[in-house]
């Protein structure tokens, strides 16, 4: 008898626990779809900001935050994809192996506005680029280097040997067995792991906010150098002004604008994770 | 020809490798080059409570003791709730809906922080301020409940995995056995999940230590442990607050500069190596989300 | 390290027709890390014919055959010692000499392994893997390349119509004779199977059978099988191993009929084996 209770008791726990969670969860998104929508409409969407953000439009953020990941990617992605057919094809010594794999998990550990300080100290003062939105995608592609780098890696590691043996034994050499077997394969994998990075990148404030924007009155840099505004840094100012109900509904705009971005770019990380699944297991 | 493109994709490939490892040497030397002025000047002046550049007093413990703070109650309430939650997700609702449940976790742990900081500021410091009838909403505690809300679904993902990879046969054998439910689950699941279980909860550990915009917003900014030292209802300072707000307005090459580096540094060894021994003994094996 | 004790040599034989040797394997060793699979092998494998290996799961059948192309290389811990003449290619010197090239090596010995892998491309760009990068060729020459090796395996008729669809749509069965058409495309003097049919069913098996009777008209054929009927019914010549070692080598009608070693004579007759 006592132990059917305390069966019950577990289970009810268990149950609010998870309604709880599920509560606070679902609150967090009402509220940022519910005070984003009123603040939405075209004008909003396609305007610049006026008065600090206060009123006006974020359509130079929106522009800034994807030219920052669009970098971002071009910069990272081909860094990443070179590392981890390096790892997985060409490094062969057990020591160096664990060696790149605690230095790419490290790198991922590291918190993001450390890379914003790196970033300040390396770029701005020592190789004195000034405050650059390029510099701020060298850095944001360096924060999603080892999440690229690690799906990229599981991809390709994961690709049967035999599949590398019967190209060699066809009398391929090494780079056209990367260039037709490994490639091919792992690109799905690499791919998922880079929308996964870009979703984390275009909602990052800290490791961009020294280096690569400004807060207002930015359009358009016309160079690699010059800063840019973008919705992260923006939501930043917005809110450290939230006793201006104006402000506010403002940030609450931005806030659904980048989680919209985010949510693109990590609902087709899941669809193409579901896909390279159903792909393997034919 | 074969010969030389061979060349090409093995420079690029090696090259790649090359100037991702340059990359995070060259993070570690820029940040332990630029503190050791603070070392040098400072000292021991480094662990003391009192920080006022102006006096050239660059005590970080406050900050220290705020960051510890801070993660420790976010993670008293998180964990809890996280493994129970997972527990849910796992045993108890039907494996159909995992996929959505899962989905949805990983959705909402993309959330940026600086849209969490946004909410801290609309909500939840209002809130704190009204029950507790303080003059400011923003305190630790404030700062800790955004906190364990941010690091929730991680928790909840990875919690749900360690144990959706104890193998069915466990189950089977503790039912078996004549067991109830919640003993099947005590008993027979737990222990085995259990280093999967905590290698989830340091990794939150680390992500709660290291998150700075949400946090920032918050916590109140004052550089001062609290009177009693368990009082959170009080305005703090954690490492990561305090370079994000001062950061900027520090000159270059100072020695306040150099003092805020050497926080950054203590506070990244505390979170390499969390990761470190994350990776070398629990082997969650997802840590790239 | 591995230490070679035995200055071995192989015996030197008698031979019927010593011009009939293609592959030539002396005094070869190898070891995985310090696990010794291959000891002092001596064997010498016939042209155009098939040359059948046989022995227990684990003597180091595909050791051996995977030493010829030396697929090997790459694998962690591989330590060889000895030679592999290649007898027309390699002027005397062993496949292993440094001034070998691997790839170009590979394009001459062929390989097929026992499960049938294609690539996730089209029928056609398997059947053109190989020969892509050997020089360019038109498309007219493309396609004149993948009839005629695709007809070679008897597949053309079958997927014709469906050349450019995913070749992982085709059978097992068909997919492997898929593998052994991209082999031939490349032109090569030898080809290694590796239990190229123990993963099919009877009727594949019997298509992979008759062509290899086909094939050995132009080609050397090195073939693994376990099953000793079907070793009965297609090889010329026979090498039995065990334990890393070759027990007797020799034709079939020897083999099967007066072995000189009793092991031999246990294995083929009841598959059992004490070496
Ligand atoms: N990559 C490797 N690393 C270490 N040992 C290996 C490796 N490959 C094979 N071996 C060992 O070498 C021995 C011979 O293996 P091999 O695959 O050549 O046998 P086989 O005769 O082909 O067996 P089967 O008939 O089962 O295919 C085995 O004991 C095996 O465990
Ligand atoms: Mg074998």
């Amino acid at each position: 008898m006592n132990r059917k209770w305390s069966n019950g008791a577990f289970l009810i726990i268990c149950r609010l626990a998870a309604a709880i969670s599920i509560l606070t969860l679902v609150f967090l998104l009402s509220v940022i779809v519910f005070n984003g929508i009123r603040a939405i409409n075209p004008e909003f969407l396609l305007t610049r900001s006026r008065n600090f953000g206060a009123e006006g439009g974020i359509f130079y953020q929106i522009i800034g935050s994807i030219l920052l990941v669009f970098c971002t990617a071009l910069i990272g992605f081909p860094l990443a994809l070179g590392t981890a057919i390096f790892k997985s094809e060409y490094l062969k010594n057990r020591y160096l192996l664990k060696l790149s794999s605690i230095l790419i998990y490290g790198l991922n550990g590291i918190p993001s506005i450390i890379f914003g300080i790196f970033g300040l100290v390396f770029f701005v003062h020592y190789l004195n680029t000034g405050i650059s939105w390029f510099v701020g995608s060298i850095i944001l592609a360096i924060m999603i280097l080892p999440t690229i780098v690690l799906a990229s890696y599981q991809s390709i590691n994961s690709i049967p040997k035999i599949y590398r043996e019967s190209a060699q034994a066809l009398g391929l050499s090494k780079w056209h067995v990367v260039l037709q077997v490994i490639i091919p394969q792992g690109i799905g994998g690499a791919i998922t792991g880079l929308l996964i990075g870009l979703a984390r990148a275009i909602g990052e404030t800290a490791p961009i906010m020294f280096i690569a924007t400004a807060f207002s009155g930015v359009e358009v840099p016309s160079s690699l150098s010059g800063p840019v505004t973008a919705l992260p840094t923006h939501i930043l100012i917005l809110s450290q002004q939230a006793t201006n109900p104006l402000a506010l509904q403002n940030a609450w705009g931005s806030s659904l604008i980048l989680i919209t971005i985010v949510f693109i770019f990590s609902i087709s990380a899941l669809f193409s994770r579901v896909r390279l699944r159903l792909v393997s297991q034919r | 020809m074969s010969a030389y493109t061979n060349k090409i994709v093995k420079g690029y490939v090696f090259g790649s490798t090359l100037i991702s490892a340059a990359v995070i040497i060259l993070i570690l030397t820029v940040l332990f080059v630029n503190s050791y002025d603070a070392v040098k000047e400072v000292g021991y002046g480094l662990f003391t409570l009192k920080w006022n550049p102006s006096d050239g007093k660059f005590g970080i413990l406050s900050m220290l003791y705020g960051s510890l703070a801070v993660t420790f109650l976010s993670l008293l309430i998180s964990v809890p709730l996280g493994v129970l939650t997972a527990i849910f997700t796992a045993e108890i609702l039907h494996p159909k809906y995992r996929v959505y449940v899962k989905s949805g976790l990983e959705l909402l742990a993309g959330i940026p922080s600086i849209i969490y900081g946004l909410i801290g500021v609309a909500f939840f410091s209002v809130w704190v301020g009204k029950l507790f009838d303080l003059q400011s909403g923003r305190t630790i505690f404030t700062a800790a409940l955004l906190l364990s809300i941010m690091i929730l679904p991680t928790i909840i993902t990875l919690c749900d995995d360690a144990f959706h990879n104890v193998p069915q046969r466990y189950r089977e054998a503790a039912k078996g056995a004549g067991l109830y439910k919640h003993e099947v689950i005590l008993r027979g699941i737990i222990p085995i999940a259990k280093t999967d279980i905590a290698g989830a909860v340091l990794l939150a550990l680390g992500r709660a230590l290291g998150e700075t915009m949400a946090v920032m917003l918050v916590i109140g900014s004052i550089d001062k442990i609290p009177q009693p030292f368990y009082n959170f209802l009080v305005p703090g300072q954690t490492i990561m607050s305090k370079l994000g707000r001062e950061i900027a307005e520090s000159a270059f090459g100072s020695l306040h500069f150099s003092a805020m580096i050497f926080m950054g540094v203590v506070l990244l060894v505390i979170v390499l190596g969390l990761t470190v021994i994350v990776q070398q003994h629990f082997k969650t094996g997802r840590l790239y989300e | 390290m591995i230490k070679i004790v035995n200055k071995f040599t192989c015996p030197e034989q008698e031979l019927e027709e010593p011009e009939n040797i293609l592959v030539e394997i002396k005094n070869f060793n190898v070891w995985f890390n310090d696990f010794h699979v291959l000891k002092d092998i001596c064997v010498r494998f016939r042209e155009k014919s098939i040359n059948c290996i046989i022995g227990p799961s684990g003597s180091g059948k595909s050791t051996l055959i995977r030493s010829v192309n030396r697929i090997n290389d790459d694998i962690d811990g591989f330590i060889h010692h000895g030679d592999v003449h290649f007898n027309g290619y390699t002027r005397g010197r062993s496949i292993y000499h440094k001034d070998i090239d691997v790839n170009n090596l590979r394009t001459k010995v062929g390989m097929v392994f026992q499960k049938p892998c294609v690539f996730p491309k089209s029928i056609y760009e398997n059947t053109l893997l190989g020969v892509k990068y050997l020089k360019k060729h038109s498309k007219q020459e493309k396609l004149q390349i993948v009839e005629e090796n695709l007809n070679a395996v008897s597949l053309w008729k079958e997927v014709s119509s469906r050349l450019h669809e995913k070749a992982t749509t085709l059978s097992i069965g068909q997919q492997q004779r898929l593998c052994i058409a991209r082999t031939l495309a490349v032109k090569p003097t030898v080809i290694l199977l590796d239990e190229p049919t123990s993963s099919l069913d009877p009727v594949s098996t019997y298509a992979i059978e008759k062509l290899m009777l086909q094939l050995k008209e132009q080609y050397t054929i090195i073939f693994i099988t376990h099953n000793i009927v079907q070793a009965k019914r297609i090889a010329d010549y026979l090498v039995f191993m065990c334990e890393g070692q070759v027990i007797e080598e020799g034709t079939k009608e020897k083999l099967f009929s007066n072995p000189d070693k009793q092991q031999t004579k246990d294995y083929l007759s009841n598959e059992y084996c004490e070496c």
